[in-house]
C-alpha cells in the first residue's frame, strides 16, 4: 500500500523509479531502422547561439532569439485554447466575428495534438522580426508578467556609460515599464483598453501600430496586525544566480514603501560569513540604506543565517507582532545543511513564525530542497522570477494578505482578417534576430493585484474595408478562490485609430516610444544614433503633456544616454550590468585607532570605491556604541583595486564588516 | 535493471558535435544518437505502457522513425533528448487513442486506486505503487502531464522542457510544483 508522499518525495521517488532493461535486440533493430538518407536537421548557423545559450546574467531567465521561436509557439498553442470561447466572447462594437480557423476548432485533430512533431500541436512560426500572415494565424498573446526590472537593468547599465546587452533588453518587459498606468477598475478586478495609431518611424501607409492594456485592481487596505518580517538573504553567488541580489534588492526597496507603522523588517545574510545586517526596526531610511548596500558575495553556509533570524525572533516572543521569516536563495544546500535546517524549523515552526521561501535557481535545482523546508516548518514555497513575484512574496509574508486576484489567466488578442494581413509583436527583433519578443502568456497565470501588463504590436492592413473591427483583445481568469472563469474583452475598430501621430493619445505615444528606444538599444547597426536622435525630439513634444511628462523624459533622458554610452566589446556578454562586474578588491588596509577604555564590537559600513580605488564615501549601517566613527575614519583611507566594467574600471560599493578588538 | 542515477546523461558539447555530424551527413553520429539516448525513450515508454516492455520496445522504435522522418524540423531549439521525449510522448497518445485506451480523462482519483489488474512489474518490490504513480501521473491534466514526465522519466532540463513546450523556465517550474502539489494529494487520499 502506498503512504502518503510530500511533493519533494514524491519528486525523488519519481525521478528514481526503476526501468525494465531495454530488450537485448532493440538497440540493433533501431540502428537497422536509420534510413540511408537521413535528413539534415535545421540547425541554428551559429551553433550555441542565439538559441537560449546567452543566459541572461542580470535575472535568472534566459533571452535570446529563442524567445521568437517559443514566444510564437506558445501563442499559437494559446490560441488552439483560446479558439472556442473568443468565439463566444462578446466583443464591443465588433458585429461580425469571423468564424475560426479550422485549426483552432474543438474536435479538429490540431487541437488534440496528436499530429505535429515540434510540439506536437501546431506548426512551428518563425518570426524573427517577419510579419505573420493572418492566414496563417490570427491569434496573438503576450506575458501578462512582464519582468519590471528590465528598466532598472537599462538604467544601470547606461549610467555605468555602456550599452546593456541586447540580450537583456526585452522589448515586452521595457514597453511595460514605461506604460503611461492605466487608471484602475472603476469595478471588477480589471481594466483593458486598447487603442492604435501611426508608426512615426515608418511611411508605409498601411502600417499601424496597436497597443493594448491591462490593469489589475489595486487591494483594498485592510486593517491588520503590525508586522515583524526578518529577510533572509543568500548572497552568495555563482555564475547561475547572478542578479539575484539586484532583484531582491529592488524588490525589498519596494516592499519598504508599503510598510506601515508599527511594521518592522530585519535584514540577515548568508554570503562568506552569516550575520545580521539589521535588526528588525521601521527606519525606513536606514532599512534603504542597508538594502543599497548588499552586494553579491562569496558563497557560504547557509543555516547560521536561519539560526541567526530564528534567534532574533526568540527575543520577541509574545509581542503582538505578526512574525514572519522569508528566505530568499537558491536553495543550494548540502544534504546535511538542509537536514538540519529542517530539524531547527520543525521545532520552531509551533512557535508561530511564518515561514516562507523564494527559489531563484533558473533550473529550479534548488526548489525540491525549498519545499521541503517549507514542509517542514508549515510555510510556503514559491518559485520567483521577476521583481514583481518576489515584491508579492514579500508582501504576503508581511501581511499575511494574498496578494493574488486572479488564477489561469489568458490573453489573447485576435486579428481581423478583413482589416488586417499581417501582424507582428513589436517587440521582434528588427534587425540581427536577437531581440528576444514578448514572452509567451501561459508562464503561472497569476495576477497579483496592481499588475500591469501592456504589448504593442504592428500590423498591415488589408486596405480593403475601413469600417470595421481591426483587433479584439479578451482576457479570461478565474477569481482567486472562485471555480467559474470571467471574461473581458475590448474591441479597436479603424475609427479608434488616431490617424496622425500628434492627435494619438498621450499613452499610445509613451508606449511607441519607449518601445523605439528599446528597439534603438538592440539595433547593432548605423541606423541607432539616428533613430535615439528622433525619439529625443519625439519625447521632447509628448514632454508638453502634463500626464506624458514623467515618462516622457525618463525616456528623453535615458535616450540622451543611450547617444553617448559605449557599446560593449565583443565577448564580454557575461559583463552585463553592474552585478557582472569584477569586485573591488582591497589593497591597504588601515586598522582603526582605539582609544582606551572602549569596548570592541562589530561595525557594518558601506564603502563607496571610485574608479582610482580611492574610498570616496563611508556610511556607517550597523555599529556598537561609539565604534562607528572610529572604523569609518580607518576605512576612508583604505585603498582598493577598482572593480571592473567590461575591463574598465567603474566605481563600485562594497559592505565591509570590521571587528574591533581591544587589546 | 536499469539503474536510474546511471542512465546515461548527455554531455551537451558532445551532443552539439554529433548533431553537426548529422547535418554533414554522417550516418554513424545517427548510430550515436541512438545509443545515447535510447535508454531514456524506452524508460519513458515503459513508465506510459505501464511496464509493458514490449508495448514500450514497438513504440520505441516508432519514436525514432518519427524523428528520423521529421529529422529536417528538428532545429536545435531544445536538447535532442528533450525532442525525442516529445515525440515519445506523442507517439504513445496516438497510439492509445487509436486503441481507444487513451487514459487522458480518467478521473484522478480513480486512477489512483490500487489496480484490479497490477502490471507487468513483477519483480519490482514496490510495483503496486510504481504502477499508482505512473497512473497518477497519466491522469494528471494535459498542460502539466508532459514537464512531469519529461522532467522526471526522460531526464530533460527544466530550460530545455521550457524550450520545447515554448513557455518560460519559471512556467515549467511552477507546472512542476502544481503537478507535484496533484499528485501527493491524489495518492495521499486513496493511501491506508
Amino acid at each position: 500500500m502506498i503512504k502518503k508522499m510530500t511533493p519533494a518525495e514524491l519528486a525523488e521517488k519519481l525521478g528514481r523509479l526503476p526501468i525494465p532493461t531495454p530488450p537485448p535486440d532493440l538497440l540493433a533493430r533501431l540502428k537497422g531502422g536509420i534510413p540511408a538518407d537521413l535528413p539534415v536537421p535545421a540547425l541554428p548557423s551559429r551553433p550555441g547561439r542565439g538559441f537560449g545559450s546567452g543566459r541572461l546574467l542580470l535575472g535568472t531567465s534566459r533571452r535570446g532569439f529563442a524567445w521568437s521561436l517559443l514566444a510564437h509557439a506558445a501563442i499559437l498553442t494559446l490560441a488552439a485554447g483560446l479558439g472556442w470561447w473568443l468565439r463566444a466572447t462578446w466583443v464591443p462594437g465588433i458585429e461580425e466575428t469571423p468564424k475560426p480557423l479550422g485549426i483552432f476548432s474543438p474536435g479538429s485533430t490540431a487541437v488534440g495534438g496528436s499530429a505535429g512533431i515540434n510540439g506536437g500541436i501546431l506548426p512551428h512560426i518563425e518570426t524573427g522580426g517577419k510579419f505573420i500572415d493572418v492566414s496563417r494565424t490570427r491569434f496573438a498573446s503576450f506575458n501578462l508578467t512582464p519582468d519590471d526590472g528590465a528598466l532598472s537593468r537599462v538604467q544601470t547599465a547606461l549610467n555605468a556609460g555602456f550599452l546593456p546587452d541586447q540580450g537583456t533588453v526585452n522589448l515586452g518587459d521595457l514597453i511595460s515599464a514605461f506604460d503611461l498606468p492605466l487608471a484602475p477598475p472603476a469595478k471588477g478586478d480589471f481594466a483593458l483598453a486598447a487603442e492604435g495609431g501611426p508608426d512615426p518611424f515608418n511611411e508605409d501607409p498601411k502600417s499601424r501600430l496597436l497597443h493594448f492594456q491591462l490593469r489589475a485592481r489595486d487591494l483594498v487596505a485592510s486593517p491588520r496586525l503590525a508586522s515583524q518580517m526578518i529577510a533572509v538573504i543568500d548572497l552568495g553567488e555563482d555564475e547561475t544566480t547572478a542578479g539575484r541580489v539586484l532583484l531582491v534588492k529592488e524588490a525589498l526597496l519596494r516592499l519598504i514603501e508599503e510598510l506601515r507603522p508599527g511594521d518592522k523588517v530585519g535584514l540577515v545574510v548568508a554570503g562568506y560569513r552569516p550575520r545580521i545586517l539589521l535588526d528588525p526596526t521601521d527606519d525606513r531610511a536606514l532599512l534603504r540604506q542597508t538594502i543599497e548596500s548588499l552586494n553579491a558575495e562569496t558563497p557560504g553556509p547557509v543555516l547560521p543565517s536561519i539560526d541567526l533570524a530564528l534567534d532574533i525572533f526568540r527575543l520577541s516572543l509574545g509581542q503582538p507582532f505578526r512574525q514572519s521569516l522569508v528566505y530568499l536563495g537558491s536553495g543550494a544546500f548540502s544534504k546535511d545543511e538542509e537536514r538540519q535546517a529542517a530539524a531547527r524549523l520543525a521545532r520552531e515552526a509551533g512557535l508561530g513564525i511564518e515561514f516562507s521561501f523564494l527559489g531563484f535557481t533558473p533550473e529550479g535545482e534548488g526548489d525540491q530542497s525549498l519545499e521541503r523546508l517549507a514542509e517542514a516548518s508549515f510555510g510556503t514555497f514559491n518559485p520567483v522570477e521577476t521583481q514583481a513575484e518576489v515584491k508579492r512574496a514579500l508582501l504576503e509574508a508581511l501581511t499575511g494578505v494574498p496578494q493574488i486576484i486572479a488564477t489561469d489567466s489568458q490573453v489573447a488578442v485576435e486579428f481581423n482578417p478583413r482589416m488586417v494581413r499581417a501582424w507582428r509583436p513589436l517587440a521582434a527583433a528588427q534587425s540581427g534576430g536577437r531581440t528576444a519578443p514578448l514572452r509567451g502568456s501561459r508562464a503561472g497565470g497569476e495576477i497579483a493585484a496592481g499588475q500591469k501588463a501592456s504589448a504593442l504590436y504592428e500590423v498591415q492592413l488589408t486596405g480593403r474595408e475601413r469600417k470595421q473591427w481591426v483587433a479584439s483583445f479578451s482576457f479570461r481568469y478565474r477569481p482567486s478562490g472562485r471555480s467559474g472563469f470571467v471574461r473581458l474583452a475590448q474591441g479597436l475598430s479603424y475609427s479608434d485609430l488616431a490617424p496622425r501621430w500628434e492627435v494619438a493619445s498621450p499613452s499610445f505615444r509613451v508606449a511607441v516610444l519607449g518601445a523605439k528606444f528599446g528597439m534603438a538599444l538592440a539595433d547593432d547597426g548605423q541606423r541607432r544614433p539616428t533613430l535615439l536622435q528622433e525619439i529625443i525630439v519625439l519625447a521632447k513634444t509628448l514632454e508638453n503633456d502634463p500626464t506624458a511628462k514623467p515618462i516622457a523624459g525618463q525616456i528623453r533622458k535615458l535616450t540622451e544616454l543611450a547617444l553617448e554610452a559605449h557599446p560593449r566589446s565583443k565577448g564580454s556578454a557575461a559583463l552585463v550590468v553592474i552585478g557582472e562586474a569584477t569586485e573591488p578588491e582591497l589593497l591597504e588596509r588601515v586598522e582603526p585607532k582605539v582609544p582606551a577604555g572602549i569596548k570592541g564590537g562589530v561595525v557594518h559600513l558601506r564603502v563607496e570605491v571610485d574608479e582610482k580605488g580611492l574610498v570616496s564615501q563611508v556610511s556607517v549601517l550597523k555599529s556598537a556604541p561609539g565604534l562607528g566613527d572610529l572604523a569609518a575614519d580607518a576605512v576612508r583611507k583604505w585603498r582598493y583595486r577598482p572593480a571592473q566594467l567590461n575591463g574598465q574600471p567603474v566605481r563600485s560599493s562594497v559592505t565591509v564588516a570590521l571587528e574591533i578588538r581591544v587589546p | 535493471m536499469v539503474i536510474p542515477g546511471e542512465r546515461q546523461q548527455l554531455d551537451g558539447r558532445d551532443e552539439q558535435g554529433l548533431l553537426e555530424a548529422l547535418a554533414a551527413g554522417d550516418r554513424a553520429a545517427a548510430e550515436a544518437l541512438v545509443e545515447r539516448t535510447y535508454t531514456t525513450v524506452y524508460g519513458l515508454l515503459c513508465h506510459l505502457c505501464r511496464g509493458d516492455g514490449a508495448r514500450a520496445a514497438d513504440l520505441t522504435q516508432e519514436v525514432y522513425r518519427r524523428a528520423w522522418a521529421s529529422l529536417g524540423r528538428f532545429e536545435g531549439r531544445s536538447a535532442f533528448g528533450t525532442w525525442l521525449c516529445r515525440i515519445a510522448y506523442n507517439a504513445f497518445y496516438d497510439e492509445t487513442r487509436r486503441s481507444r485506451e487513451a487514459p487522458s480523462d480518467v478521473d484522478l482519483l480513480a486512477a489512483t486506486l490500487p489496480a484490479a489488474d497490477p502490471a507487468v512489474d513483477q519483480d519490482l518490490i514496490e510495483g503496486e505503487t510504481v504502477d499508482r504513480l505512473r497512473r497518477a501521473v497519466s491522469a494528471l491534466p494535459r498542460d502539466l502531464r508532459f514537464s512531469v514526465m519529461a522532467r522526471f522519466w526522460g531526464d530533460c532540463s527544466v530550460a530545455d522542457i521550457a524550450r520545447e513546450e515554448g513557455v518560460t523556465e519559471m512556467a515549467i517550474r511552477k507546472r512542476l510544483k502544481r503537478a507535484l502539489g496533484i499528485l501527493s494529494r491524489a495518492l495521499g487520499e486513496v493511501g491506508p
